[in-house]
């Protein structure tokens, strides 16, 4: 679970042009200058990494924050969809 | 160079440390000399002042400066305005020529306000009016009628063509032409473009012999507070004139066509293009290389994302993306069904 943490820091300080210490797990996307559509991208980005499938219907600006308000939020639902494709 | 204690008194800050301490201007913290004022504007910069040379630094929250091997901070609770404040302060317009200059050609029925400056190679046509404290820097042209209220600076290469009315304090940048012909034209025959566009076909059969130019019998008007950035166009009205309302400001290479009216406080960013007649409401931002197409009316506190193409008319109070235009969040939704295509083609084919 570890890996995960850290590749998740490297891909979303990646997206943000920060280098990843500069990410935390407590970093909040808004802090990190990561717009809706950024976050989109990094979606489509950790959906490739992790070979999963983030489901989402009609993908809209309160879904995105409600799910992807902190970097350890997304971690979060990363653990579970990994889980439940293990 | 100002004290310590100048800066904070006239930004409204508080200081700690010596009041003393003259600074020549703000810098980036790692950037900055040892007179020169750290902008510690955010945590990154903040941590940045140890790689500079300053020995004082503005924030816009706590922080032990004294740790950070400063003898001065100023610290300032508005931080959104910091930056505008600061560089107010030290913000010294560049001078140009005082009074008018023996270069520059003034037409005799030409009325100059008090204090204008006049470059050389600058041209003022008949019938001018130009307002006190008015600047005109060198190779800036102005035709006949055309009229400049007070405190507007034109800088260089600027072209204002017949009839412009120019508001107080409005900035021209460089390269900017005020008042050039609309693009307007029509076919000789009534079978150009016009008919193709009524048609509402796919087909197109276009049959004319030579476009005949709709002469611009209007002109612009620019109003008080606009700001113009660089190498911009505006283009005259066709019979009323093209507007800019009251405190908008446009980026470089923007272009506004014939007719078009433009609310107030609007933002339109670098590259945008209004075609004409399109009419524009209060306090809507354009973002980079959006446009928006002719006849289109926008609503006021209307949001256009960068590259966004508008080609119907927008209500009021949106977020729009995308081209064609649509709600932000409709946009970033048909986006990510756009990337999920092959991943649903794959499925679909198994």
């Amino acid at each position: 679970m570890r890996s995960i943490e850290q590749k998740v820091l490297e891909l979303v300080g990646e997206q943000a042009g920060l280098d990843p210490k500069e990410v935390s797990l407590n970093s909040k996307f808004e802090d990190l200058n990561l717009d809706s559509v950024a976050i989109v991208e990094l979606v489509f980005t950790l959906e490739e990494t992790f070979k999963i499938s983030i489901p989402f219907e009609g993908l809209d600006e309160s879904e995105l924050k409600r799910n992807f308000n902190t970097v350890s939020s997304l971690i979060n639902l990363l653990k579970d969809l990994l889980q439940k494709n293990a | 160079m100002l004290t310590l204690s100048d800066i904070s008194s006239q930004i409204g800050g508080t200081l700690e440390g010596n009041p003393g301490l003259s600074v020549s201007g703000p810098s980036e913290p790692k950037f900055a000399s040892k007179v020169q004022l750290a902008l510690a504007l955010n945590d990154q910069y903040i941590e940045e002042i140890s790689l500079g040379k300053a020995k004082a630094a503005l924030f816009t929250k706590p922080v032990n400066w004294r740790k950070l091997n400063l003898e001065g901070a100023i610290f300032l609770s508005k931080g959104k305005t910091a930056l505008y404040q600061i560089n107010k302060l030290f913000h010294y317009p560049p001078k140009g020529t005082k009074g008018v200059s023996q270069k520059a050609f003034v037409d005799v029925s030409a009325k100059i306000g008090k204090r204008v400056n006049i470059g050389p190679f600058s041209y003022v046509g008949a019938n001018c009016v130009i307002g006190d404290n008015v600047t005109i820097f060198s190779n800036v042209s102005i035709m006949n009628n055309v009229n400049i209220d007070s405190g507007a600076i034109l800088y260089p290469g600027v072209k204002v063509l017949d009839n412009v009315k120019i508001g107080k304090y409005v900035i021209c940048n460089p390269n900017s032409v005020i008042g050039s012909d609309g693009f307007s034209f029509v076919s000789d025959t009534g079978e150009g473009i016009e008919k193709v566009m009524l048609s509402r076909s796919d087909e197109v059969k276009m049959s004319l012999n030579k476009y005949l130019k709709v002469e611009s019998l209007g002109s612009v008007e620019i109003h008080d507070e606009v700001e113009i950035g660089a190498n911009c166009c505006i283009d005259r009205g066709t019979i009323a004139n093209t507007t800019i309302g009251e405190g908008t400001k446009l980026d470089n290479l923007v272009h506004i066509a014939h007719n078009v009216q433009v609310g107030r406080n609007c933002l339109i960013c670098g590259q945008v293009g209004i075609a004409g007649s399109a009419k524009i409401g209060d306090r809507v931002v354009m973002g980079g290389q959006s446009g928006v197409g002719d006849n289109i009316e926008v609503g006021s506190d209307v949001i256009l994302a960068g590259k966004t193409g508008l080609s119907v008319n927008a209500k009021s109070n949106q977020f729009l993306m995308g081209n064609p235009a649509m709600l932000k969040s409709r946009n970033i939704a048909s986006y990510m069904a756009f990337r999920r295509l092959p991943q649903l083609i794959k499925m679909l084919k198994k």
